[in-house]
Parts: C-alpha cells; sequence; structure tokens
C-alpha cells in the first residue's frame, strides 16, 4: 500500500473535521437551553454558543506569559481533537483505510488533554495549575473505564480498527460494556458533576482562566467538540443498529447528529442540571468502580472469545 | 563470506581498547581526553555500522576474537548500535558537565581518570556483553559492566548519598550476578555445555518431567530482572540513578538495563521449551512487568526530584519492557507470529525508551549543571532561559508519556495490539491492557510534572532560576540528536520496527503480522483482513491541516492582544508565592501514590551511609507543607 492511496481517505477526514467543528456547538446550545427550562428559566437560545465563539473570536487577547506553549496550546488541542473527529465512524460508515486505529485515537485525545494541562501549568497561576493537576488526576479516573469499554468490542471482533468495531457482535458483554460508558460519559465530557478541572466557583475555569480572546473561543471549541465526539462515539459503537437501516450516508449523518443531540441532552443536560460538583477523590472512586466493572466485563468477552474459538 | 565482518568487529574492539587507553594517557587534561575518547567511539560506531551492514545483507555471522567466539546477529548489531550511539552522545555530553564536578574543591582526586577510562571500559564490557554467546565469557563481561557501573555511579563518592545509593547498588548488583552464575553453572552442568545456542537440551530436560530448568529459569529471571530494575529485586536503582552523574544515569538507564531484558528474552525464547512451561513463565514475567509499571509510574508521579522521578520512571518503562518480552516468551512455542508481535514491540520499546530515557536524563543534567539543584519544588520557569533545552525536554517527555508521533507511542501502540490478539489464547492478557491504560496516564502525571515544574511556571526563587544560562553548545547537541532520533522514529516507524522484525526472523522462523505501508504499521489479521494500523505520514498531514483550520479559525475575527500580568484574585502578591510548588501537584493522592512503591531498606549494618541517604530522601519529597512555608517565609521576608 502506498502513501497516496490514502488521499481519499485523508479527503473524508477533513469533511469530518469541518461537520465536527460545525455542529459541536449546537450541543452545548441544546444543553444551556434544557438546563435553563429545568431551573424555571427562559434561558438562552440554542444558538447562542455560536455567538459566544464569534464574539470571543473578536475579543482582545490578554497575554499573561510569552510561553510557546500558551501560544500554540489552543490550537494543537483543537487540532488533536479535530483528528481524532477525522479517523472515528460517521453515520455508521467508517474510514475505508486505517491511518489511525483505536489507538491512535486514544492517543489523541490524550494529546489534547495533556496540551490543556500544559497550558494550566505554563502560566504559573495557581488557579490554572490547579486545574491542570486536577486534569491529569480526572483523565485518571474517565480514561481507563473509555479505553476499556471499547477494549470490549476489540477484544469481541479481535481487531483495534474502528471498522472492526462497528462490526463487533452485540452481546450481553457489550451491553455492560455500553452501560459503563453511558455511566461515564459525563466524566468524558467534564460537565456537572465532573467538571472538576474548570469548577468555575472554586477555580474560575481552572486551566482556561489565563486564556481570553480567539484563544479561549478555541479551547471553548475543543470542549464542545469533544463532547460531541464522545456521544458520536457511543450512538456509533454500542447502537449501530440505529444508522445501519439508513442507506444513504447523508441521511445517516442527519440521524447520526439528531441521535448525539438528543443522547447529550437527555443524558448529559438532566445530569448536570440536577447535581452539584464531586470531589475529586470522590470522582476518582466513581471512575474506578466503573473501571472495575468494565475490567470486568473485558476478561469475560475474552473468555467468551477464548471458548469459541 | 563473513570476511568484512570479522575485520570490522575487531577492530571495533580495538576502537574501544584504544579509548580506554586514552581515557588513562590524557586523564590529566580532561576536555582533551574527553573529545578524543568521543573521536575513538564515532570511528567504532561508523566501523561497527559495516558490521551491521554485512549482517543484514548476509545473515547471521560467528566470529572468533581472542580464541571466543563472537555472535553478531541482526537483534545483536542493534543493542551494540545502542550501546555506541548513545555512548557517543554521553561521551560528548560529559566533556562540559564532568568539569564542574572535576573543579569542585570538596571532590575525591583523580576525577577524570576515575570517569573517562570507566566510561569507556563500561561501553567495552556492553559490546561484549551483547555479542558473547558462550555463557562463562559472559559472564566475565556482565561483571565487569556491573563493576564499572558501580565505579561510576560513585564518581561523587564524597556525598553520603552517593556512598549509600552505591553499596545499595553493589549488595543488589552481587545477589543478582549470585543467582546468574549459579543459573550458568547448573546450566552448563545439566545441558554438558555453555553455549547458549538452542541445542533443544533445556527442551529435552523439560521432557523428562526434570525441574532444573525451572530452576535455571527462576536463577537467570531473578538476576536479569534485578538488572532491569523490575520491583521488588532492581530497587537499586530509584536510588543509583540520581547519584550517577546525569550523562551515566543515560547510560544506564539507556542502555545497561536493557541489556537485562535483552539476555532473559533471548535465553528463553532459544531455549526451545515446549509451550506449557513457557507460557506459565512468559505471564509470570510478564506480570511482574505490570506491578512495575503501575509502582514506578506512581512513584515517579509523586516525586519531586527531578533525576529520581525519572528513575522510577525508568523502573515503569523497563516493566513495559518486560511486559512486552513476557508475552512474547509466553507465545513463542505455540504462536510464531504473535510472539514477534510482542518482540518486536519490545525492542521498538527498548529503542524508544533508550532515546527518550537518555534524553530526560541529558535534560536533567543540563538543570543541574544550570542550577545546580534537582529540586523540582525549587525550579520553575528555566523555559525562559534555557529555551532549547525545555524543547528538548517538551520532546522527551511527550514520547515518554507516548503521544501520538514520537517513538514512545509505537512501543505502546504495538503492546497493545500484541495484548490484544494474545488475549484471544490467554483472556488474563486482557488485564494488561488494563495495565498499559493505567500506566500511560501515570506517565504523562510524570512526564508533564517533570517539564512543567522544571521549565514552565514560575520558580520559587527567582535567584535560582531566572539568573541561570543556557548550558554550552556540546551539551546541547546530544539533546538534539536525541530529539530529532524521537520524532524521524515516531513519523517513520519502520525505522525501529524493520530492524526489529529482521532481528525477530533470526531467532525464529515465522515473521510478523506487520506488514508494510510506506512508513506506516498495518497489522493484518488474516488475508486482507486490517485488523490495527497506524500511518503516521497520514496522521501527520491531517494535523497540518487541522492546526491550519484552527490557527485560521483563530485569525478570523483580527483581535489585538495587549500583555497584563495574571490574575491573583485581586491581590498583589507575586507569582512566586501564590504558584503551585510541585509538592502540590496531583494532591490529594500524592501520599496514595507514593505510598505505593515501597523502598527495599538494607539493614543499618550493610550500609553506614543509609542514615543519611533516607534523611535526604524526607527531604526531597517534601510534603504539603513546603507551600504554606514559602508563603510564610515570603511573608516574613516582606
Amino acid at each position: 500500500m502506498t502513501l497516496p492511496e490514502f488521499l481519499p481517505t485523508i479527503g473524508i477526514a477533513i469533511g469530518k473535521m469541518l461537520l465536527v467543528l460545525l455542529v459541536a456547538p449546537l450541543l452545548e446550545g441544546a444543553i444551556r437551553k434544557l438546563r435553563a427550562v429545568i431551573q424555571s428559566r427562559k434561558g438562552p437560545p440554542i444558538y447562542q454558543p455560536y455567538l459566544d465563539l464569534m464574539k470571543l473570536l473578536a475579543k482582545e487577547e490578554l497575554h499573561v506569559t510569552d510561553s510557546p506553549i500558551v501560544a500554540w496550546g489552543p490550537p494543537v488541542m483543537l487540532a488533536a481533537i479535530l483528528v481524532a473527529a477525522g479517523l472515528m465512524p460517521i453515520g455508521g460508515q467508517a474510514p475505508a483505510l486505517t491511518a489511525g486505529d483505536l489507538v491512535v485515537f486514544i492517543g489523541l485525545l490524550a494529546l489534547a488533554n495533556l496540551t490543556l494541562a500544559a497550558m494550566g501549568f505554563a502560566t504559573g497561576s495557581a488557579f490554572s495549575s490547579l486545574g491542570a493537576s486536577r486534569e491529569i488526576m480526572a483523565m485518571l479516573a474517565a480514561e481507563p473505564v473509555l479505553f476499556i469499554s471499547l477494549l470490549v468490542l476489540a477484544v469481541q471482533s479481535g481487531s483495534m480498527t474502528f471498522a472492526g468495531l462497528l462490526a463487533a457482535p452485540m452481546g450481553i458483554v457489550t451491553i455492560v460494556a455500553a452501560i459503563a460508558y453511558i455511566l461515564a460519559l459525563q466524566m468524558y465530557v467534564a460537565k456537572v458533576p465532573f467538571d472538576i478541572t474548570e469548577a468555575e466557583t472554586e477555580l474560575i475555569g481552572g486551566p482556561l482562566s489565563e486564556l481570553s480572546g480567539p484563544k479561549l473561543a478555541l479551547a471553548q471549541w475543543t470542549i464542545y467538540a469533544k463532547q460531541f465526539i464522545y456521544s458520536s462515539l457511543f450512538i456509533q459503537l454500542f447502537m449501530p443498529w440505529t444508522l445501519s437501516y439508513l442507506g444513504w450516508l447523508p441521511f445517516a449523518i442527519v440521524a447520526n447528529v439528531l441521535l448525539v443531540l438528543l443522547l447529550d441532552v437527555l443524558v448529559v443536560g438532566v445530569v448536570m442540571s440536577v447535581n452539584p460538583r464531586l470531589r475529586l477523590d470522590q470522582a476518582l472512586r466513581y471512575g474506578m468502580s466503573l473501571a472495575g466493572v468494565a475490567s470486568v466485563t473485558l476478561i469475560v468477552a475474552a473468555v467468551v472469545q477464548f471458548v469459541g474459538r | 563470506m563473513f570476511a568484512g565482518l570479522e575485520q570490522s568487529v575487531t577492530l571495533t574492539f580495538e576502537l574501544l581498547v584504544a579509548a580506554v587507553a586514552t581515557g588513562i594517557v590524557l586523564s590529566r587534561w580532561p576536555r582533551v581526553c574527553g573529545w578524543v575518547c568521543g573521536v575513538l567511539l564515532a570511528c567504532a560506531l561508523v566501523v561497527s555500522s559495516w558490521a551491521g551492514a554485512v549482517v543484514s545483507e548476509s545473515g547471521p555471522g560467528v566470529v572468533a576474537l581472542a580464541g571466543m567466539e563472537l555472535h553478531l546477529t541482526r537483534l545483536n548489531i542493534i543493542f551494540i548500535w545502542l550501546v555506541l550511539g548513545l555512548g557517543l552522545l554521553a561521551t560528548i555530553y560529559s566533556v562540559r558537565y564532568i568539569e564542574h564536578s572535576l573543579r569542585d574543591e570538596t571532590a575525591p582526586k583523580h576525577g577524570a581518570l576515575r570517569y573517562y577510562p570507566v566510561l569507556m571500559l563500561f561501553l567495552a564490557s556492553m559490546v561484549a556483553v551483547v555479542c558473547l554467546s558462550n555463557l562463562i565469557a559472559f559472564f566475565i563481561a556482565w561483571s565487569i559492566m556491573s563493576l564499572c557501573a558501580l565505579a561510576l555511579i560513585l564518581h561523587e563518592y564524597q556525598r553520603p548519598e552517593v556512598l549509600a545509593a552505591g553499596i545499595k547498588f553493589a549488595i543488589f548488583t552481587l545477589i543478582g550476578n549470585a543467582a546468574i552464575f549459579v543459573a550458568i553453572m547448573l546450566y552448563g552442568s545439566s545441558t554438558g555445555g555453555y553455549a547458549l545456542d538452542g541445542n533443544g537440551a533445556i527442551a529435552a530436560l523439560l521432557g523428562q518431567g526434570s525441574v532444573m530448568p525451572h530452576l535455571i529459569f527462576g536463577l537467570f529471571a531473578f538476576g536479569f530482572l534485578t538488572k532491569l530494575g523490575i520491583y521488588p529485586m532492581g530497587d537499586w536503582l530509584p536510588d543509583a540513578h540520581p547519584a550517577a552523574p546525569s550523562p551515566v544515569s543515560a547510560l544506564l538507564s539507556g542502555v545497561m538495563i536493557k541489556l537485562a531484558a535483552y539476555d532473559l528474552a533471548h535465553m528463553m525464547i532459544r531455549s526451545d521449551a515446549p509451550g506449557g512451561a513457557m507460557a506459565a513463565w512468559g505471564l509470570v514475567l510478564a506480570a511482574l512487568g505490570g506491578l512495575s509499571v503501575l509502582l514506578g509510574g506512581s512513584a515517579a508521579a509523586a516525586n519531586n526530584d527531578t533525576k529520581r522521578l525519572l528513575a522510577y520512571s525508568s523502573v515503569s518503562q523497563s516493566g513495559y519492557i518486560l511486559m512486552c518480552l513476557g508475552v512474547s516468551i509466553a507465545f513463542a512455542p505455540v504462536d510464531q507470529t504473535l510472539a514477534g508481535l510482542a518482540f518486536v514491540a519490545g525492542i521498538v520499546f527498548v529503542m524508544a525508551d533508550a532515546m527518550h530515557k537518555a534524553l530526560l536524563f541529558l535534560t536533567a543534567g543540563s538543570v543541574l549543571y544550570a542550577t545546580g539543584t534537582r529540586d523540582l519544588v525549587r525550579l520553575g520557569g528555566l523555559g525562559d532561559r534555557m529555551p532549547e533545552t525545555k524543547l528538548a525536554a517538551i520532546a522527551g517527555g511527550m514520547s515518554l508519556a507516548g503521544i501520538p508521533l514520537t517513538a514512545g507511542f509505537i512501543a505502546k501502540w504495538m503492546l497493545l495490539q500484541a495484548t490484544l490478539q494474545g488475549a484471544a489464547q490467554q483472556p488474563v492478557l486482557a488485564l494488561f491492557m488494563l495495565v498499559v491504560v493505567l500506566g500511560s496516564i501515570l506517565a504523562m502525571a510524570y512526564a508533564l510534572k517533570y517539564v512543567g515544574a522544571a521549565f514552565l511556571g514560575h520558580p520559587a526563587d527567582p535567584q535560582c532560576c531566572l539568573q541561570t544560562e543556557e548550558v554550552p553548545s556540546s551539551m546541547r547537541l546530544p539533546q538534539w540528536v536525541l530529539v530529532a532520533g524521537l520524532i524521524v522514529a515516531g513519523l517513520w516507524p519502520a525505522l525501529m520496527a524493520g530492524p526489529a522484525a529482521a532481528a525477530w526472523s533470526d531467532l525464529m522462523p515465522g515473521g510478523t503480522p506487520l506488514t508494510g505501508v510506506e512508513g506506516g504499521l498495518l497489522l493484518v489479521g488474516g488475508p486482507g483482513a486490517v485488523i490495527g494500523g497506524f500511518v503516521p505520514a497520514v496522521i501527520l498531514v491531517m494535523v497540518a491541516v487541522a492546526a491550519l483550520i484552527a490557527w485560521g479559525v483563530s485569525r478570523i475575527g483580527g483581535a489585538p492582544s495587549r500583555d497584563v500580568p495574571s490574575w491573583q484574585s485581586g491581590l498583589d502578591l507575586p507569582l512566586a508565592v501564590t504558584r503551585l510548588p510541585a509538592s502540590g501537584w496531583f494532591w490529594p493522592f500524592t501520599p496514595v501514590l507514593r505510598a505505593m512503591y515501597r523502598e527495599i531498606r538494607l539493614p543499618a549494618a550493610l550500609n553506614p551511609a543509609l542514615s543519611d541517604a533516607s534523611q535526604r530522601a524526607k527531604d526531597t519529597e517534601r510534603p504539603a507543607v513546603h507551600a504554606r512555608s514559602s508563603i510564610a517565609a515570603a511573608d516574613s521576608g516582606e
């Protein structure tokens, strides 16, 4: 196989990147609206996040440090998340050629988190540094559940590629893995009660606190995009039947976006509206218990595969 | 057929002997001595490349040198290059680095005489360890290597903590080497020879139901794991690495401990033992590796001493290497392609970790050279004064954390693929994937802590860090070479995976399931079935496009910018006071992480220098109280 053969894959990936970039703020708007409704407020219009981003992009930028990490952090973060979006399936269709599999996908998400934490430390501010330190610990709580519940699919299909994961057979272990994933979704998207890194009321935005203007816009956009990716991944991998009967890809993509919207509003929006923030150690305990359940599921899946051979 | 081979190997050893002699003769002029040794090493590297070219073209060869047989396989060549390449870089780095310890008035005399000749002998003995296939000769080279390592660790023996670390290393090494020696004797008496050539004698003994092979494997494993730094028998490592001069730490961690992994895997895979026994040994070794990954990673994330943090991370990375090789050993008799994948993962891990760990130890050395401290709580903001070293540390840290497009990621990618494939045959391997994930997050934590606390943010004491200067160019050069190596290897994985796969095909017929894309890695499970893939060149293009999109988006509004001070809740306090010191990172889990790794304490009678050393460990680990006391100090000062 030669590199030019990957050109169509790259083209499709860029299309996915742009789609995620455009659609992601809509999720945030819908969640805010629902939260307002639950709290008996009228709330901002659903397109408010787009207005926020546009305003931030034109706003003055305040530099607290010359560190290149802070200068380049937000674009790198957004780029890592977008490339991850380019690798993952959309509308039930995985990329034809595997330029990066599940491991690369997780690695790119980790790069985004690491960059956020590094920016926090680079500003030197106590709030940012504390937020950055929490970001790493929050990863320790969330990432194992994410990876292991996806590995349950990988073990069943014997493949790390997204095409393989999509083709994984549905079974009881898949359902347990799906439950673990959905119970941890709030941790992945770092919303209340797991908004420990940003924690507006105690850390005034954590690693984001010293960002402003276009940098803050990119950082916010990254957070919105992450939310889309984690929710869409659940729809794609654990509920593939919702998309597979739609033959025509544009339909499937629209259905995909609508389902993500529904999932985010119903799960993320409701959970964040009715819960207070957890402490870091409570979050870690929650994450580790879920990871424990997911690991048992993983071993069961491996044993099932082993017996089935 | 191997005419060129014999000459080039002989010449390599002659050059190394010449380097030792140079070290002795020129020791009165340390700087000249260092450069001449460097030139000789560079020549040895070039000459050994010729041997490498011959071996990769016409297959493994045997060379007789001074009555001993040297085996040159493609696997050996990889390790010879690592030894000589990192040795060369460490020597160049030493020229200026070691000067400041030689000028120290409290230092014992003849510093250069105790440094360069020993360093050169250390490198020569490591090359010999790699090539010698007769076990008695191997053990002699191994012992010389251990003694040289001890002498280099004790370079600054006037400091009590160095003396204590050296004694601890000596005791652990003595026990480990004794185990290896007994294992060699048992091997010789039960198989009737000391040649390690897969003659089936071990397999035959196992077939007769003898426990002797298991005893031999156990003793070998104990000895080699001691050297590899696997917890608990490798507990000398976190003390010895910080004690040694930084270029020596880079070599100890970069190559010496890896030779143990090489020897163990080579010995066990070549024994041709049948499946059941090997599966048990492989899984036990992999489990020990997994334990080290987690314990070493936790201890590193909780530590506040630059070099000690990196030493703990070596424990963790050694654990990864042992996991790969354990999986390979477990599957070697039954599934050669899977074993091959795990083996290639292990060798790629060795290469990647050799590069990034050596790089990080060199940057830690540069920090020590420029500021005189290893204490992450005091350090900070060095990036402004030492931009090149900062970039090197960031590149090394990213590779250590296993971020895509660096060398470290390739190794982790392969390990995960191998455990996934293995899990279908040994379900317990599924647990190892959890270990890899947890270990990777811990790796991100400690890599970020090292880079962040030393180079980013603000120092506690502006005197300490804001008036430093970038290190001399002869110290920056080796750092840049290693940075380039990490990036090139990360973008073009075939550079590491190709030689490693070739090395495997020398050991075992059967090949690996890795197939070529140009410069990428594709894993095939059956005809036409791709079950894993990573093509860095394509990812790089996508990252470039995405970054361009991101940058374009951020420029759309044409926002102006302005410099402001950092926001301190409206208080007018210097950042040196409000900053979060390294001791406060990862709170409230720091004590939990620290408690995971229990240091093995030798009785005081064995180690008279120990009481000072344990006192020092308490001082540098610094609990959270430090944050408050630094504010209190600043308050009382103003």
